[in-house]
């Protein structure tokens, strides 16, 4: 007796669609990700036995935070005051600032203003291009 | 007459699939985690912070709302913690010190801390702000 085996046919899982696959989830990876990066700003914290520097006064743009109000002196530009530090913010970036030789500022600040206020009036100096920023704390 | 018909040249794409998946482990393996110290701090919302290099090991130092101080992420008082980060400098005087302070803390709080990184001679700080999504 013959008998005649059938070929028993394998399944076969299509693999030609892995590529497409991959590559929408590399993109899907790509355009999500969320890249954490730390920003901040940067300070040099003086010597502990560092000796006062003697500059200019023309030169310093005195800057007093309280709270949330702004004081802005300066013998070129005068004395300026500010309800809150967004108006600060955008009145320097206005302001003409005459061409010093070196543009360096100082933050007087109380003990009780809040360090995000502080942090605000720094960065917009930073930003106005104040080459040196010195803070200083009332006591 | 009869025409020959002309095999069209194709590209094989069946390693395609291969380069992907490398290209997907690559990424995976070479992106860096964020390792910031688990403390739940407001950072102070102000643009124009410059990125810090997160290649560099840094020294975390956090203070929360509640005044409490976190050396990376352990609580322990400001002395404990300045003597942790003079411990590190002795090793690698070039490390830097992220503040990660609230931002409805006072500036006095701070100030304190600058005072004792300077006795400790932590001198490069960095005042680490909130981050927009996608950095700059």
């Amino acid at each position: 007796m013959i008998s005649l085996k059938k070929k028993v046919e394998l399944d076969e899982i299509s693999a030609a669609s892995m590529s497409d696959m991959a590559f929408l989830l590399l993109v899907f990876f790509m355009v999500t990700a969320v890249f954490f990066v730390k920003e901040g700003l940067n300070i040099n914290l003086p010597r502990k036995n560092a000796k006062p520097t003697e500059i200019l006064r023309e030169h310093v743009f005195e800057i007093t935070v309280i709270g949330e109000t702004v004081r802005l002196k300066n013998q070129s530009v005068g004395e300026r005051n500010y309800k809150s530090l967004f108006e600060f913010r955008n009145e320097l970036n206005k302001l003409e600032i005459p061409n010093l030789p070196e543009k360096l500022a100082l933050i007087i600040t109380s003990g009780e203003t809040k360090y995000g206020n502080m942090l605000d009036a720094l960065s917009a100096v930073q930003l106005r291009g104040f080459q040196k920023v010195s803070v200083k704390r009332k006591k | 007459m009869l025409k020959r018909k002309k095999a069209m040249p194709n590209i094989p794409v069946s390693s395609m699939a291969d380069i992907a998946f490398l290209l997907l482990v690559f990424f995976m393996v070479t992106s860096v985690l964020d390792s910031d110290p688990d403390v739940q701090v407001a950072l102070p919302e102000v643009p124009g912070g410059e990125q810090l290099n997160k290649k560099i090991a840094n020294i975390y130092l956090s203070a929360d709302e509640n005044k409490s101080i976190y050396y990376n992420t352990m609580r322990m008082s400001l002395p404990e913690a300045i003597n942790n980060v003079r411990a590190k400098l002795s090793t690698n005087p070039d490390l830097k010190v992220l503040i990660h302070a609230d931002k409805e803390l006072t500036y006095s709080e701070v100030d304190t801390v600058f005072e004792f990184l300077k006795e400790a001679g932590a001198l490069k700080v960095s005042l680490v702000t909130q981050t927009n999504p996608g950095g700059k």
